[in-house]
C-alpha cells in the first residue's frame, strides 16, 4: 500500500478538540459512524459548583474573548480523574476555564462551544469526504510545545509551554536527511521550528520555502526534485505579525475562518496536479485540544519527559481532529484506530526505513497500542479529488461586521486586472516573484460569482 | 560609550512606541453583573464595566427550555470595546432566566469513603443569591441518598419519590450527598457512580 504514496503532506493546526471541530458530523447526521456528539447533549455534563454545563452549538465564527487554559495542570483538571472509580470523567473543562479566566460561571462558556458545517466549511467537507480519525489523541495531556516536540521529534524533554528554546533531539529533519528522504517545509509565517535553536540551519536553509510556492511547486515541479515529505506551516497566532499579515493557525482566540481559508488553499495546492494527487497523502491534525471539551477519555498510555525534572504523564492528551486526505483512503470513511502524533512518525519509518522504527520511544508507543497511519490506508484508490467549497469565507467581528478573507472593491478589481495582464506578459518572472498569483488565478475564476459563506 | 547610548536611545524609542500602540488598543478591563447569574422575571440586574475605547453592549435572549424546564431562557450580555476599526471583547455574561417554579439538579462528583460514595460541593451564593427556596427533593437515579444541606439531613428514597424540603431552605450553600455502595460496587470500584444527583424543585421568592 505504502508504495503508492510518493508524497506525504503534514499540516498541523493549533489548539482545537475533536468534538469542538468535528462533533457536529455525528450530531447533525452528516456521518453517524463518527464518534462525535450525539443527542441529548446533557449526556456530556461538565460539573462546576454543583451544576452541570453542557456543550452547545456556537452562534457564529467570531474571535473568542481569550485563549483557553491548556497547560498540564489545567488539562488534569479537564480530564478529571475520578477519585471514586479512577476513570477520566472529561467534565472539568468549564471549571478550568472559570478558574483560569476568573469569569463567572456561564452556560455558554467557550470550552463547550462546537461548530457546525457552515462555520467550518472546508474542515467539514474534508472530514466528510475523506477519512476522519476519531481516536487520534494529542501525545501528551499538556500544551503546544511538548506536543509539537513529540510530533516532530518522537520524544519531549519539556512538559510545558514557556519562554524557552527546545531540544531538537530525535528531530524529524535529521531523521529524514539521514534516511535520504527528500523533504521540504512550506511556512506561511515564521516557522515553529525557530524555537529549536539547533534547527536554525534548516529553518534558514533552502528546504524551508515560502508557503506561496506550494501551489506552483505541486503543479509544475519535476518529479525528480519534488519532495517526498512536505510540512506545511500556517502563520502562528503567537508569532510576530507585521502589517496585513494575519494568523491562520486556528489558535484561540482566533476566529476559525482564517484557518479554513488556509486549509482550502493547501487542499487546492495538493490536488491541483492530478498525476501527483494520485500518489499523495495529506494529513491534517492539531497539536492539542487547546482547552476545548471532548467526551472521549484518553487511553492510559504513559510517558516520562526526557529532560529536567522528568515529568510523568499517565495518559495521552485530549482527542484532536485528524483527517487523512488522499485517493488511498475510502470515501467518507472513519478510522477508529488509536493514533497519536507519533503515528505519523511510525508511517514515515514504515515508508522510508522499513523494518527500522523511527526511534525506541516511537516503537514502545506502538507496542502500547498506538497504530501507524498506514493502517488507515485502503487498497482501492479513488483518483478524483472533489473540489472544496469555493465560496469566499467571511468571519464576523464581535460587533457583527463581516471581515472578508478575500479582497473586494474597485481598487481590488484594478489590482486583479493588472496582475492577470502581467502574468500573461511575463509568466516566468511572475512565477518566481509572486508565486501566489498562480493559485489565485486558477481558483478565483471559480469563486468569482459564488456567494460568500457567512459563518 | 556613544554606541551604548545610541543603543539605549533606540530601545527607549521602541519602548515608548510600543506603549503608545498598546494604549491605543481597545480593551475591556472589567465586566460584571450583580447580583447573580440566576434570575426570574421579577429581578433586575446591574451591569458594570471598565473599558478602554468606546463601550458597546450587545444583548440577546435565547430559548433554553427543555423537558424539565420548558420556560427557561438565557440572557447574554457581551461587552465590546471599540477604537477605530479595532475591537476587544470579554467573556460574555450569560444569565439564566428561570420561571417562578423550576427544576434544578444538584450534581456533584464523588469520592469513596468506606462503604459509601460521598459528593460534596457548594452552590455559590453569588450565583444563586438566596431567592430560590427548595420546595422538594428527590433521587432520580434509583439510589437511596442522604442529603445534608444547611444543617438539615434529608433521606431520599430510591424510588424517585418527592420529599418536601424543610421550610425556608435555599438551594445555595454547601451540599453533601451520600449513598451506600452495593456489594458489586465495593468489589469493583469502576462501578462506583462518579457523580450523585439530587433533583430539586425550586420556587423563586422575592426577598
Amino acid at each position: 500500500m505504502l508504495e503508492n504514496i510518493k508524497t506525504i503532506v503534514l499540516l498541523m493546526f493549533e489548539n482545537r478538540s475533536f468534538d469542538h471541530m468535528l462533533g457536529h458530523l455525528s450530531y447533525d447526521g452528516i456521518n453517524t459512524k463518527i464518534d462525535g456528539l450525539t443527542s441529548p447533549l446533557s449526556q456530556y455534563p461538565n460539573i462546576y459548583n454543583a451544576t452541570a454545563y453542557t456543550p452547545f452549538r456556537m452562534k457564529a465564527d467570531t474571535a473568542f474573548a481569550t485563549d483557553l487554559p491548556h497547560e498540564k495542570d489545567w488539562v488534569a483538571m479537564q480530564l478529571d480523574k475520578s477519585p471514586a472509580n479512577g476513570q477520566y470523567l472529561m467534565d472539568g473543562f468549564v471549571k478550568a476555564y472559570m478558574q483560569s479566566t476568573g469569569a463567572p460561571p456561564n452556560p455558554k462558556s467557550a470550552p463547550l462551544g462546537f461548530y457546525n458545517a457552515a462555520q467550518i466549511p472546508i474542515t467539514s467537507f474534508l472530514a466528510s469526504t475523506y477519512c476522519t480519525c476519531d481516536r487520534w489523541f494529542a501525545s501528551l495531556p499538556t500544551s503546544t510545545q511538548p506536543n509539537r516536540t513529540m510530533a516532530f521529534c518522537g520524544d519531549s524533554s519539556i512538559d510545558a509551554t514557556k519562554l524557552q528554546l527546545i531540544s531538537a533531539d530525535g528531530n524529524i529533519f535529521d531523521w529524514m536527511s539521514n534516511a535520504g528522504v527528500n523533504w521540504r517545509v512550506y511556512h506561511d509565517g515564521l516557522s515553529f521550528f525557530t524555537l529549536y535553536n539547533r534547527l536554525w540551519p534548516y529553518v534558514l536553509g533552502s528546504r524551508f520555502r515560502d508557503y506561496e510556492y506550494l501551489y506552483n511547486d505541486f503543479k509544475t515541479e519535476p518529479d525528480t526534485s519534488f519532495p517526498e515529505v512536505i510540512l506545511v506551516e500556517p502563520t502562528y497566532q503567537d508569532a510576530p505579525h507585521f502589517g496585513s499579515d494575519h494568523p491562520n493557525d486556528n489558535h484561540p482566540p482566533l476566529a476559525i475562518g482564517w484557518g479554513e481559508e488556509f486549509l482550502r488553499r493547501t487542499y487546492e495546492a495538493v490536488t491541483c496536479n492530478p498525476m501527483r494527487w494520485g500518489n499523495t497523502l495529506m494529513i491534517v491534525y492539531y497539536d492539542e485540544h487547546g482547552g476545548f471539551f471532548d467526551h472521549v477519555p484518553p487511553p492510559a498510555i504513559g510517558y516520562t519527559t526526557t529532560g529536567g525534572a522528568r515529568t510523568h504523564f499517565d495518559s495521552l492528551g485530549v482527542r484532536i481532529p485528524g483527517i487523512l486526505i488522499s485517493p488511498h483512503v475510502g470515501k467518507s470513511t472513519v478510522s477508529h484506530l488509536l493514533f497519536d502524533h507519533t503515528s505519523v512518525l511510525q508511517l514515515l519509518a514504515e515508508k522510508f526505513t522499513p523494518g527500522t522504527p523511527y526511534s525506541g520511544t516511537v516503537a514502545a508507543r506502538a507496542g502500547n497500542g498506538i497504530q501507524s497511519i498506514s493502517q488507515a490506508l485502503t487498497t482501492t484508490p479513488d483518483l478524483v479529488a472533489p473540489p472544496a467549497p469555493s465560496a469566499p469565507i467571511m468571519v464576523k467581528s464581535a460587533l457583527g461586521d463581516s471581515i472578508p478573507v478575500a479582497p473586494d472593491g474597485a481598487m481590488g478589481q484594478a489590482f486583479e486586472q493588472a496582475a492577470l495582464a502581467m502574468m500573461d506578459a511575463r509568466p516566468d518572472e511572475v512565477r518566481l516573484k509572486y508565486p501566489e498569483l498562480s493559485q489565485w488565478r486558477d481558483i478565483s475564476a471559480k469563486t468569482r460569482n459564488a456567494p460568500a459563506i457567512h459563518t | 560609550m556613544i554606541p551604548v547610548l545610541t543603543y539605549f536611545y533606540k530601545a527607549w524609542i521602541f519602548f515608548l512606541l510600543s506603549c503608545l500602540c498598546y494604549s491605543c488598543s481597545p480593551k475591556v478591563i472589567s465586566f460584571g453583573v450583580q447580583p447573580c447569574a440566576h434570575i426570574t422575571k421579577e429581578d433586575s440586574v446591574r451591569l458594570t464595566w471598565r473599558v478602554r475605547g468606546k463601550p458597546v453592549l450587545l444583548f440577546y435572549t435565547e430559548d433554553a427550555g427543555d423537558d424539565e424546564n420548558p420556560g427557561k431562557q438565557y440572557l447574554t450580555y457581551k461587552m465590546v470595546a471599540q477604537k477605530g476599526s479595532k475591537e476587544a471583547t470579554y467573556p460574555p455574561l450569560v444569565l439564566t432566566l428561570h420561571t417562578d417554579t423550576s427544576i434544578d439538579n444538584i450534581i456533584i462528583n464523588t469520592r469513596r469513603s468506606g462503604d459509601s460514595a460521598i459528593a460534596t460541593g457548594i452552590r455559590d451564593i453569588s450565583e444563586w443569591s438566596t431567592h430560590f427556596l427548595l420546595d422538594s427533593l428527590s433521587s432520580p437515579r434509583h439510589r437511596a441518598l442522604t442529603v445534608l444541606h444547611a444543617g438539615n439531613t434529608i433521606e431520599l428514597s430510591a424510588d424517585g419519590r418527592k420529599h418536601a424540603a424543610p421550610p425556608g431552605l435555599t438551594n445555595s450553600g454547601e451540599w453533601e450527598i451520600r449513598t451506600l455502595l452495593s456489594d458489586a460496587e465495593k468489589k469493583d470500584s469502576s462501578l462506583i457512580p462518579p457523580r450523585l444527583l439530587v433533583k430539586t424543585i425550586i420556587i423563586h421568592t422575592k426577598n
